[in-house]
């Protein structure tokens, strides 16, 4: 008997299956018949054969090295945020052990510099019009007290 | 505790995360570190699996830059998810399911294919075009040797992939790339076995009709 166009089709459409072996035996056996005696559709099963084979030996697409560094700098940057917060965190904690009753913490030692009554005197003499805006302000506010 | 074992003991704090984890560690184990707060154990993680999941990435988008920025996305969502992931050890698979959904949302966002190129846009045999590779394949001449004419036709393997549907690339991508039986495909993509099978016997027949001539000097050469 010759083989139709649908008959083709309908095997075709089933060539994957027959090769992966997922037909129940009574598809495969009328499959199978049909191969015998339809030397396109045998030669179908072959370029299915080939195939599957081909696509066991495609190679995995790869990261291009610069995908790797971008990779690797967002994660290192993750990993920094993570550390900088478990350093703040360490920190405080050793403030709060320094801090602690019984341990005083410690206390700046810079001294202040001295007070310069005569500079005062010289700039109020001078009557600067705004002396908010003078950097020795202080000395001059400690200077009108007097 | 004085001041120098305190500044000893945040030193110790501090330098126990910058230890790389285990690489010889299970995937569970390493998750279940990464749980408890250990740092290098994701680390460890992102390390082994970055390249396999960008590249299952790039076989559904056949972007570099798109397989990129899912591959980044997946490592966000599993980092922030590690308390929810409930079987450490099939980490891999839980990133492949969330590359499916990225780039299910991106074809639906973008309503077309970003990565189809102009030769893919030619017809298909099937459809009165020709099967032949481009021009800087089509000549065996070019590529003289075995490795280079392997690798050509790897690229028009890649290519006819590229043109399946999003729904049957999947499949071939985690069946016959990442080595996936049916049955976890079907758990993966939350579909049945049938449906699985369907897509990949539709996928392979038009892999075949596109690559027919190919497939036919595989035999001779």
């Amino acid at each position: 008997m010759k083989s139709t166009s649908a008959e083709c089709a309908a095997v075709r459409e089933r060539l994957s299956s027959l090769h992966s072996g997922w037909l129940e035996a009574a598809e495969r056996e009328e499959v199978e018949r049909h191969l015998a005696r339809c030397p396109a559709c045998a030669r179908e099963l072959g370029r299915e054969q080939r195939l599957v084979e081909a696509l066991g030996r495609l190679p995995a697409p790869e990261p291009a090295p610069a995908v790797w560094q971008r990779a690797a700098v967002r994660r290192a940057g993750r990993t920094f945020a993570w550390r900088a917060a478990l350093a703040v965190g360490a920190a405080a904690g050793l403030l709060a052990v320094l801090a602690r009753p019984g341990t005083p913490p410690p206390v700046a030692t810079t001294a202040s510099p001295p007070l310069d009554i005569a500079a005062a005197r010289a700039h109020l003499a001078a009557g600067l019009a705004d002396p908010w805006a003078d950097p020795n302000r202080g000395v001059l506010l400690i200077s009108a007290r007097e | 505790m004085g001041p120098q074992r305190a500044v000893a003991a945040v030193s110790a704090i501090t330098s126990v995360h910058t230890v790389r984890a285990d690489y010889r560690a299970s995937d569970g184990d390493l998750v279940e570190r990464a749980r408890e707060g250990e740092h290098g154990a994701f680390d460890a993680l992102f390390d082994r699996h970055y390249g396999r999941v960008y590249g299952f990435a790039f076989r559904l988008t056949h972007s570099a830059a798109d397989s990129e920025d899912i591959a980044q996305q997946a490592f966000v969502r599993a980092y922030g998810a590690l308390s929810r992931i409930e079987d450490g050890q099939a980490l891999l698979r839980w990133l492949y399911r969330v590359v499916v959904n990225l780039v299910r949302d991106r074809a639906k966002r973008q309503a077309r294919k970003p990565w189809v190129s102009f030769w893919d846009l030619r017809p298909r045999p099937a459809e009165g075009g020709s099967a032949a590779e481009p021009p800087e394949f089509a000549d065996p001449g070019l590529d003289p040797h075995g490795i280079a004419l392997r690798e050509a036709r790897s690229r028009a393997l890649d290519r006819a992939i590229a043109r399946l549907p999003l729904d049957q690339r999947e499949v071939i991508a985690l069946h016959h790339l990442e080595g996936m039986e049916v049955r976890e495909i079907s758990a993966l993509l939350g579909v049945p076995e049938g449906t699985v099978k369907s897509r990949l016997g539709r996928a392979r027949q038009r892999l075949r009709e596109d690559l027919a001539e190919w497939l036919d000097e595989e035999t001779t050469s």
